[in-house]
């Protein structure tokens, strides 16, 4: 984490809460400056998601790279009925792995309705 | 987890042919059962029908034994056993090499080797990274390292020779280009203290036997051989550099085992042997041909016209041209079977599993002036696409993390399926082929809404809104030509038909010149050169020519050219075919994050094309969509950028607006560079082609899957309906 690690201000909560209100779409060019950092996370212990069954369940995961092999591993203890709170879960670890701040109780995103089109799908 | 995968032994079939299925079982169970279903919906979205299959009544409904089959992975040439093997006592070898991937492995390039019963000769790379002869009679081994470590992408010639007489054995490795400072030649002699005993094994190329007897090979080299020879005595200096050139020096006719010409007849599986003995060779897992060899200086770039310049073959120990499994069962389609997208269902107590094949109508039987054609050019260029083998920065263009599936957890543990042509070999070197005699994890129901899932969604809308029709795939068009599309009125696209053969774009430009009327229905279409082999089915050849995205690797200099067709491969626009002659649309900008909606252009209200949008109330539509919610315009978008690549009488109808930050313009087409003008849009455009063809352009990959919102009742649906009754009058 040391060469990205300066580029976040922990103490820009207002990001934080930014991402939390739309996890995907547009967004500040503070938060895009963050998100181009958090997304580039190195790929050894990159935060992923896991569709568990579509439309319907996720989980948290992350791909770890060993002797230039990537495998997938899946924390099923750690699920979510949105594609929002999944985004909302990688954004948090990263932001912890990268400042070493906890963002303590702050809530997943507001819920959608999953018959609302602008509820996130799909599964890129 | 997904426990039970299969395929077909061709993507695409007609009632009356029979198919075989391959099926593996990982599973702790006896049986499994399979069921042939046809598609109604391939996906689960809360906004339409959901998941919908019809059972289909056939013979080979029901249960069959469960197996595990294995995969065999890695490319290499075989010569066979031949008795003339068998009557070398003395021997030299020699090749020319260029490794890829040095690591702590053994790689054979030429060997007469059984690994199990350690006995034979082989010519390899040592766990070292050193050049090495080994020599074995079953219980005893010779092993003779050069000592000094390879170069990775350096062409060395490597020679190896064992006398009879003398139980003398040696080794030479010598750069072709040596570099100052480094110390990597040798030529060494030693006392074998054996004879090796090679008898009844066959003579491989890039890898060696596993044991006689059986077809199984191992120690897969990574890396280009060229002109690989054998001799039945020791030869001298002199005769050695002699051997590196074909035709063969006359006085060597009498020595020369074997001297296989890599060069010639680059689109057979068969490789001859220029020697008098004819042993010739048979490639194995389609390594990649059309490259430079260690003549090659620049001056030439086709393979065709200096085969002495192309005179290597390019093995991967990772390439897979045919999984090679048996056949659990074959099933003869019924002369009435109508055309439409169809599967077997596999299921072994545990895990469901779709092996998705298309089924077209018979010539003459088809049963609709409407076609939807699949996309299975592009399915095959993603097969087995490996989001989880991208790049670290992979995920800021993509705009949300990566998501994965069951298909993606099995695919990291079976790497002998291979991979796409979006990634690279494991040494780095570009995928050219993807094949469909593989399971294809991302050519099934319920995957990502992309490629294959994607484009149901129009098959979904098209059976939802009661319209019958005939479905037929790329390969069909480009092997039938425009034949094929002369019965139907309106041919429908999927979300993204992004690679087209010269055939296929033939094809599809006769028939909208001669009153075909074509929807284009996504984004990025038309805009890549591939091509299909002449022979096996479901297997194709793409290049990176004109840039490489993602974690693909460009083609190496002087490699353009396809090796199954001798066409210049790359972008369609710079061979001369922009998509927008097509289409009407240039395919400019990406984001993965989520979609746009579309507003009317002005024009669009002109009583010549308003009927488009009949029942559609507002100006702006399409603000729902199922590729990251957002709207119809998403993910791939093209542009009207106008200018001489167009047709004339473009109409643009709609454009969307209000994309995102993750947008951004397509590098590789330079007919955008010096038009970036506005911002990041999808142009959804209309046009008429003479003899009253006519073209509908929605310029948006994310366009068929806002199709199903509201249960099909919404403005995409209602356009989308609007152009093909107009269409198919
Ligand atoms: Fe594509």
């Amino acid at each position: 984490m040391t060469t990205n690690e300066s580029k976040i201000d922990p103490n820009r909560l207002d990001l934080v809460e930014e991402f939390r209100q739309a996890p995907v779409g547009h967004h500040s060019p503070d938060l895009q400056a963050l998100l181009r950092v958090l997304r580039a996370e190195p790929e050894d212990g990159k935060h992923a998601v896991y569709c568990i069954k579509p439309y319907h369940q996720w989980a948290l995961a992350r791909v770890w790279v060993k002797d230039g092999r990537r495998t997938i591993e899946v924390d099923w203890n750690t699920m979510f009925d949105s594609r929002e709170a999944a985004e909302w879960e990688v954004f948090r670890r990263r932001w912890e792995r990268f400042t070493g701040a906890d963002l303590g109780d702050v809530g997943p995103p507001p819920r959608r309705d999953r018959t609302d089109p602008k509820v996130l799908y799909g599964r890129m | 987890m997904k426990t039970i995968v299969g395929y077909t032994d061709r993507l695409s079939v007609m009632p009356g042919e029979t198919l075989h299925f391959m099926v593996s079982c990982e599973a702790d169970v006896a049986t499994y059962r399979a069921d042939i279903v046809r598609f109604g919906s391939t996906d689960d979205n809360p906004w339409g029908r959901g998941f919908l299959e019809h059972p289909v009544d056939a013979e080979v409904n029901r249960e069959y034994p469960a197996r595990r089959q294995e995969t065999e992975i890695g490319s290499y040439m075989d010569a066979g056993c031949n008795p003339t093997f068998d009557a070398l006592e003395s021997f030299s070898i020699q090749a020319m090499i260029w490794p890829t991937l040095i690591e702590a492995r053994e790689q054979a390039m030429l060997s007469r080797w059984s690994e199990c019963e350690q006995r034979g000769f082989a010519l390899y790379v040592n766990r070292s990274g050193e050049l090495a002869l080994k020599l074995g009679d079953g219980s005893a081994i010779h092993d003779l390292p050069s000592g000094k470590v390879l170069r990775e992408r350096a062409w060395y010639a490597v020679t190896a020779s064992f006398d009879a007489v003398t139980g003398k054995a040696s080794l030479s490795q010598t750069p072709v280009v040596a570099e100052s400072g480094v110390d990597d030649a040798a030529d060494l002699t030693s006392d074998a203290r054996l004879v090796p005993d090679h008898t009844g094994l066959r003579v491989l190329v890039g890898a060696w036997g596993t044991h006689s007897g059986s077809e199984a090979a191992s120690a897969h080299f990574n890396g280009r051989i060229d002109s690989p020879r054998l001799a039945c005595r020791v030869l001298n200096a002199s005769e050695r550099s002699a051997l590196w050139y074909l035709p063969l020096r006359h006085d060597l006719h009498g020595s020369v085992v074997a001297a296989w010409d890599f060069g010639r007849d680059q689109q057979s599986k068969r490789v001859q042997d220029a020697s008098a003995n004819r042993l010739d060779g048979i490639l194995h897992n389609l390594p990649a041909r059309g490259v430079t060899g260690w003549r090659w200086d620049g001056t030439e770039q086709d393979y065709r016209r200096s085969p002495d310049h192309y005179s290597a073959i390019h093995f991967h120990d990772d390439d897979v041209s045919d999984a090679g499994w048996s056949c659990d069962f074959a099933w003869q389609l019924p002369d009435d079977l109508p055309s439409g997208v169809y599967a077997a269902r596999l299921h072994d107590g545990n895990d469901d599993e779709h092996v998705v094949f298309f089924v077209r109508p018979v010539a003459g039987k088809t049963r609709s002036r409407i076609a939807f054609l699949a996309s299975t050019a592009t399915y095959l260029a993603y097969a087995n696409d490996r989001l989880f083998d991208e790049f670290t920065g992979y995920e800021v263009e993509l705009g949300t993390a990566w998501t994965f599936g069951p298909e993606d957890l099995y695919l990291a543990e079976h790497r002998e399926l291979g991979s796409s042509t979006y990634h690279a070999h494991r040494d780095a070197s570009p995928i050219f082929y993807s094949s469909a005699r593989r399971p294809m994890l991302n050519i099934r129901p319920r995957s990502v809404l992309w490629t294959f899932n994607g484009d149901m969604m129009v098959l979904d809308w098209l059976e939802a809104c009661g319209y019958e029709f005939d479905v037929i795939t790329d390969e069909d068009l480009h092997r039938e030509g425009v034949s094929l599309l002369t019965p139907y009125r309106v041919v429908l696209t999927g979300g993204h038909p992004e690679y087209a053969s010269r055939q296929m774009l033939d094809a599809l430009d006769s028939f909208t010149g001669s009153g075909g009327r074509l929807m284009y229905l996504g984004g990025n279409g038309f805009v890549h050169c591939v091509a299909f082999h002449p022979e096996q089915p479901g297997l194709l050849e793409r290049r990176w020519v004109h840039g490489a995205p993602r974690s693909a690797s460009l083609p190496g200099p002087g490699e353009a050219y396809y090796h199954f067709t001798g066409e210049f491969g790359g972008r369609w626009r710079r061979l001369g075919r922009p998509e927008s002659r097509l289409t009407g649309l240039d395919f400019c900008t990406s984001g993965f994050d989520t979609g746009a909606p579309y507003r009317r252009s002005a024009e669009s209200f002109e009583p010549s094309v308003s009927w488009v949008f009949d029942g559609v109330a507002e100006e702006v539509f399409g603000d729902f969509g199922l590729a990251g919610g957002g709207g119809a315009a998403g993910q791939e978008v093209d542009w009207h950028l106008g200018g001489p690549d167009y047709p004339s009488g473009v109409t643009v109808l709609a454009s969307s607006e209000n994309h995102t930050w993750i947008m951004q313009q397509d590098a590789s087409n330079e007919n955008l560079g010096t038009r970036n003008a506005r911002e990041h849009h999808a142009d959804m455009v209309i046009f008429e082609r003479p003899n009253c063809g006519a073209v509908f352009s929605v310029g948006s990959i994310s366009w068929p899957q806002s199709l199903s919102f509201n249960f099909y009742d919404n403005d995409v649906s209602r356009i989308t309906r609007n152009v093909l009754d107009r269409f198919h009058k």
